[in-house]
C-alpha cells in the first residue's frame, strides 16, 4: 500500500508537469538563433581573411564551388560562385562570390546563414513532395522535375528543411518549398512573375494592371490575357519612336514602362496599359473576338513619345501628332500623344496624356479591328465609316465599364472628354453639329481636307448609332427614331460590329453601311424586329437610304 | 502549411508528451502487477453497512459474493469492513434465512447500496478512448489576391479521434477527492470553405468559390482541477462523478488561404484546396464526467469514463480572430488504481 502511495504522488506530479509542458510551450522563436551574415570584402585584409575562411569552409563541406568563370570584361580575372551547405544540404540563398585576379582573390561578396540547427533527415521523400505539389496545383509532374532538398531560411527567422520544386501550372510558374518533415508549404512564390499591380490613372483613379517581374522590376507586360500586351515608355525619344514605327529598330525590356514596387505612378502608362486590356476584354466578351486580328495579335502601346517640356520648340506637325493626338500605327501598335504641360492651353483647354481617355484608347484599337476586317479605305465615305466604327467602339467600351453620366470617367456619347481641362471633347455622337460635324448625309463634307472629311462625316454614322439606341429625332431631318433603349445597347453594338466587320467592303459607302447593318439586325434579331426597325429609322433619319 | 522555426520545438514537445503518457501507463502497469498485500479490502472497505449483520451470523458470504452482501461483515462498523485477517466462515448449505432458529425475523432485502464511506487515500486513472463529438467553429481569413483583399470563410467540423488521459485525486473528506485530470485528444477537421476571390483586372468584382478540405490536424490538451465523488454502484463497481474548471489548449491547422485555378476571362475561379497554418491557443472552461470502475483486485480495476468539457479559445490564423469551441464528449476505457 505504501508502495502504491509512493507511486501515486509522482504520478500526480507527472500529470502536473505534463500539463505545464503542454499548456505553456516554449515560444517557437526560442530555437537556436538564426542569422544572416552579409559579406562584402574588398580591401586586401578582409579579402585575405575571407579567402582563408573560404578555404576552411570548402574543406569542411560548408561551401561547395559551383565553378569558375572567366571575366569577359577584364582579362585575367575570374569569378567563382560558392554555395553554402549544411550537413550536405544546400542552404537556399547562402552563397559567396569570389573574384580573383591571376589566382589571387580580389573581392568576396555574398550572404551566409549561421545558427542552422535543422536536422537534415527528411521525413518525406522527393516523390512525396512532388505528389503534394501535384495535388495542390493539379499539375502533372514528371520524373525529370526532381525536388531539391534545401535548408530554407524563413522570413520569421530560423530554418526549415524543405524540398524546392518549380512547377508550371495552367496560369503560373510557381516555386514551392515543401516542408520535408510535415508536407506543409513552407514558402511559395510565383516565378513566372506575372502580377497585378495598381496605379493611378490620368484622372487619379486607381486601377489594376497586369505586369511582369523581370530582373527585380515590374514591367508593363500583360501576360494574363491571351495576347501579350506591352506598354513602352519611349521617354521622350521621338527619333527612337519613329525608328520603331518604321521598323528600323525593335524595342526591348529596357523600353518597357517599369515601376519599382508595382504601385504605378506613371499615369499615362497605367491608363494605356489598363485600357488596352479592357478593350481586348470588351471585344472578347461582347463579340467573342480574340483581339485585333481575332488571332490574339500582340497589342503594343507607346507612351511618352516626346517630352512635354519640348512642346513649344517642336514643329507643328510633331505637336499635332505626338502631343495632341493618338493614332493606330498598324501591327497592333498604338501611339498616345503626350499632351501639354499643366497650364498650357490650346483651344482654351489644357491637354492631358491621350491614353487617359478610355474611349480614345478603344477608338485607336478599333482601327486595328477594321484593319483586319473590312479594312475600310481611310478616305472619303469609307474613311468616314472607318472613323465612325472607331467612335462606336470607343463609346461602347466606355458604357461597358463606366457609369453613364457627364464628366470625367463617365460613359457618354462624347469622344475624348477625359483628356482636357475643362472637360471638352473632339466629337459628339448625340449632336455632331455641336462640334461642327454633319449629322445628316445632306450636310456631308465633300472637300479634300482630312482625307475627304473622315473625322467630320463620321458624325453621320455616329448619329445613326446614337439614335438607334437612344431614340429621338435627328436635328437636321427632324425624323423620329424609336431606339431600342439604353438597356438594349448591346444589340445595336452587335449589329454595327457585325455589319461593319463582316459585310462592308474596303471601299464602302454610307448606303452600304445602312444595308450591312440592316442585314446584321435581321440576322441577329429577325426581320421586323424592333432592332431592325430602330436601325432602319436611324439611317433614314440621318439621310442615308 | 507554413511551418516556422518552432518546428523542432514542437517535435520535442510531442516527444515529451508521449514520454509522459508512457510513464503514466508504466506506473499503472507497475502498480497493477504488484501482488497485493493482505490489507482491508478496499471494495469491502468501501461497503457501507446500513444494516450491520449480527455477530452470530453463521453464513457470511465469501468475498466476492454478491447475493447478500449485508451478511459479510462480522463487526457492526459504519463504513467499516471485515477487519484485517478476518476469515469469513465457510458458507453453510441452504438459505441463510432458513438456517438459524435464532435468526432474526425475515427482513426485506436491503436495496442496492449507492453510497459508502471511502477510506482510501486516493485514486489514479489512465485511459484511452475516443473523442466522440466536438464543437465546430467558423473562421475567416483575409489574404491578397490580385492586389485586392480576398476572403475565406471556413465552417469546420471536428471528427472523431483518439483520446488519452489520466486522472488522479486524493480523498479529502468522506467520498470527496480533489485532484486533476489531463486529456490529450487528436482529431482531424473537415472544412466547408467558401471564398471571394478578386478579379485580376477590375476592383470589386469577386468570384465565389466553394470547396471542402479535410485531414486538417487538431490536438487538444485538457488540464482540469477536479472534484470527484465516489459512489458505489455494486460490490466491485464504483463510480466517480467529477467536475471542475479546466484549461484546454489546442494546436490545430486552420485555413489561411484558398488555392484556386483561373483562366481568361477570369469570370470564375475553381477551388483546388486551401493552405493552412498551424495555430495555438487555449481557454478556460469546465469539464464534468463519470467514471465507472470494476475492481479486479483491492487496488486495481478497469473501467470506462465519459467526459464532457467545453472551453473556447480565440485563435488567429490571420488578422481575423476566430472563436473556437474546444473539448467535447469523450469516452475512454482503462486502468484504475485505488490506494
Ligand atoms: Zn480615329
Amino acid at each position: 500500500m505504501r508502495f502504491v502511495r509512493r507511486l501515486a504522488r509522482p504520478a500526480l506530479i507527472v500529470v502536473a508537469a505534463l500539463s505545464a509542458a503542454i499548456l505553456f510551450p516554449a515560444h517557437p522563436s526560442a530555437q537556436a538563433g538564426s542569422d544572416r551574415r552579409a559579406v562584402a570584402a574588398s580591401d586586401a585584409r578582409d579579402v585575405r581573411a575571407w579567402d582563408t575562411q573560404i578555404t576552411r569552409m570548402l574543406r569542411g563541406g560548408q561551401l561547395r564551388s559551383r565553378g569558375e568563370e572567366a571575366d569577359l570584361q577584364l582579362e585575367g580575372r575570374s569569378h567563382e560562385r560558392l554555395d553554402q551547405y549544411h550537413n550536405g544540404v544546400k542552404v537556399f540563398g547562402g552563397e559567396l562570390v569570389r573574384q580573383a585576379d591571376g589566382g589571387q582573390a580580389v573581392s568576396v561578396f555574398g550572404l551566409l546563414y549561421t545558427g542552422i540547427g535543422v536536422d537534415v533527415e527528411p521525413a518525406l521523400s522527393p516523390r512525396d513532395a512532388a505528389a503534394i505539389v501535384a495535388g495542390m496545383t493539379g499539375a502533372t509532374i514528371g520524373p525529370e522535375l526532381a525536388p531539391e532538398l534545401v535548408v530554407l531560411p524563413t522570413d520569421a527567422g530560423g530554418y526549415v528543411l524543405a524540398y524546392r520544386l518549380r512547377v508550371l501550372t495552367a496560369d503560373d510558374l510557381t516555386v514551392f518549398f515543401i516542408d520535408a518533415a510535415t508536407g506543409g508549404v513552407a514558402l511559395r512564390y510565383s516565378d513566372l512573375q506575372t502580377t497585378i499591380g495598381t496605379g493611378q490613372g490620368v484622372q487619379n483613379d486607381t486601377k489594376k494592371i497586369s505586369t511582369t517581374v523581370r530582373n527585380g522590376a515590374y514591367l508593363a507586360i500583360d501576360l494574363m490575357r491571351p495576347p501579350a500586351i506591352y506598354t513602352y515608355d519611349l521617354k521622350g525619344n521621338l527619333a527612337r519612336t519613329q525608328f520603331y514605327l518604321n521598323g528600323l529598330v525593335t524595342l526591348n525590356d529596357s523600353d518597357v514602362a517599369a515601376d519599382a514596387d508595382n504601385q504605378w505612378t506613371d499615369t499615362a502608362a497605367v491608363d494605356a496599359h489598363a485600357y488596352a486590356g479592357w478593350t481586348y476584354d470588351y471585344l472578347y466578351k461582347r463579340f467573342n473576338r480574340q483581339g485585333l486580328d481575332n488571332r490574339n495579335l500582340t497589342m503594343t502601346s507607346i507612351v511618352h513619345p516626346v517630352k512635354r517640356e519640348d512642346w513649344a520648340s517642336v514643329p507643328s506637325s510633331v505637336l499635332n501628332l505626338y502631343y495632341l493626338n493618338a493614332f493606330y500605327a498598324g501591327r497592333g501598335i498604338m501611339v498616345y500623344g503626350e499632351g501639354l504641360p499643366p497650364g498650357v492651353t490650346v483651344s482654351g483647354r489644357q491637354w492631358n496624356y491621350f491614353s487617359g481617355a478610355l474611349d480614345v484608347v478603344a477608338h485607336e484599337l478599333a482601327h486595328g479591328v477594321t484593319d483586319y476586317t473590312s479594312d475600310l479605305i481611310y478616305r472619303n465615305e469609307s474613311g468616314a465609316l472607318n472613323e465612325a466604327f472607331s467612335d462606336i467602339i470607343g463609346t461602347s467600351v466606355e458604357y461597358f465599364y463606366q457609369q453613364a453620366g457627364a464628366g470625367y470617367l463617365k460613359a457618354d456619347y462624347l469622344l475624348g472628354e477625359d483628356l482636357t481641362a475643362p472637360s471638352g471633347a473632339f466629337r459628339s455622337m448625340a449632336n455632331p453639329q455641336a462640334y461642327d460635324d454633319p449629322d445628316h448625309y445632306s450636310k456631308r463634307y465633300t472637300g479634300t481636307a482630312d482625307n475627304g472629311g473622315v473625322h467630320s462625316n463620321s458624325g453621320i454614322a455616329n448619329n445613326a448609332f446614337y439614335l438607334a439606341i437612344e431614340g429621338g429625332a435627328n436635328r437636321t431631318s427632324g425624323l423620329p427614331v424609336q431606339g431600342v433603349g439604353a438597356a438594349n445597347r448591346e444589340k445595336i453594338e452587335k449589329v454595327f460590329y457585325r455589319g461593319f466587320t463582316q459585310f462592308l467592303p474596303a471601299n464602302a459607302t454610307f448606303s452600304m453601311a445602312r444595308a450591312a447593318t440592316l442585314q446584321a439586325a435581321r440576322d441577329l434579331y429577325g426581320t421586323g424586329s424592333d432592332v431592325e426597325r430602330a436601325v432602319e429609322q436611324a439611317w433614314t433619319a440621318v439621310g442615308v437610304i | 502549411m507554413r511551418r516556422g522555426p518552432g518546428h523542432t520545438v514542437t517535435r520535442a514537445r510531442t516527444v515529451l508528451r508521449r514520454a509522459a503518457v508512457t510513464a503514466l501507463v508504466a506506473i499503472a502497469v507497475a502498480v497493477a502487477a504488484r501482488p497485493l498485500i493482505a490489507q482491508p479490502s478496499s471494495q469491502q472497505a468501501g461497503r457501507p453497512q446500513p444494516q450491520p449483520a449480527p455477530k452470530t451470523a453463521t453464513n457470511p458470504a465469501p468475498p466476492g459474493a454478491t447475493a447478500q452482501p449485508q451478511t459479510s461483515g462480522t463487526k457492526p462498523q459504519t463504513g467499516g469492513a471485515t477487519p484485517a485477517g478476518a476469515q469469513p466462515a465457510k458458507p453453510a448449505a441452504g438459505s441463510p434465512q432458513t438456517k438459524g432458529v435464532q435468526a432474526p425475523p425475515p427482513r426485506k432485502p436491503a436495496p442496492p447500496r449507492t453510497s459508502k464511506v471511502w477510506k482510501g487515500r486516493g485514486f489514479a486513472v489512465v485511459s484511452g478512448g475516443a473523442q466522440l463529438a466536438a464543437p465546430g467553429y467558423t473562421s475567416t481569413a483575409v489574404f491578397k489576391v490580385h492586389a485586392e483583399n480576398a476572403t475565406l470563410t471556413a465552417n469546420a467540423t471536428v471528427g472523431i479521434g483518439p483520446a488519452f488521459g489520466a486522472r488522479g485525486g486524493m480523498r479529502v473528506w468522506k467520498n470527496l477527492a480533489i485532484g486533476g485530470g489531463l486529456e490529450l485528444t487528436s482529431t482531424s477537421q473537415t472544412l466547408d470553405v467558401t471564398g471571394r476571390l478578386p478579379h485580376p483586372f477590375q476592383f470589386n468584382q469577386f468570384r465565389e468559390v466553394q470547396g471542402t478540405a479535410d485531414g486538417l490536424g487538431r490536438t487538444e490538451t485538457l488540464a482540469a482541477l477536479e472534484l470527484s465523488w465516489l459512489i458505489a454502484l455494486a460490490r466491485r463497481v464504483d463510480m466517480f462523478v467529477f467536475a471542475g474548471p479546466a484549461y484546454i489548449s489546442v494546436r490545430q491547422d486552420m485555413a489561411s488561404r484558398i488555392q484556386f485555378t483561373e483562366s481568361y476571362p477570369y469570370e470564375t475561379a475553381t477551388f483546388t484546396g486551401i493552405e493552412t497554418t498551424s495555430v495555438r491557443g487555449g481557454g478556460f472552461g469546465v469539464t464534468a464526467g463519470a467514471d465507472v470502475s470494476y475492481l479486479l483486485t483491492k487496488h486495481v480495476g478497469i473501467g470506462g469514463q465519459l467526459r464532457y468539457s467545453y472551453a473556447s479559445a480565440t485563435l488567429k490564423p490571420s488578422e481575423q480572430p476566430a472563436k473556437v469551441g474546444l473539448g467535447g464528449l469523450q469516452a475512454a476505457f482503462g486502468a484504475r488504481i485505488l490506494f
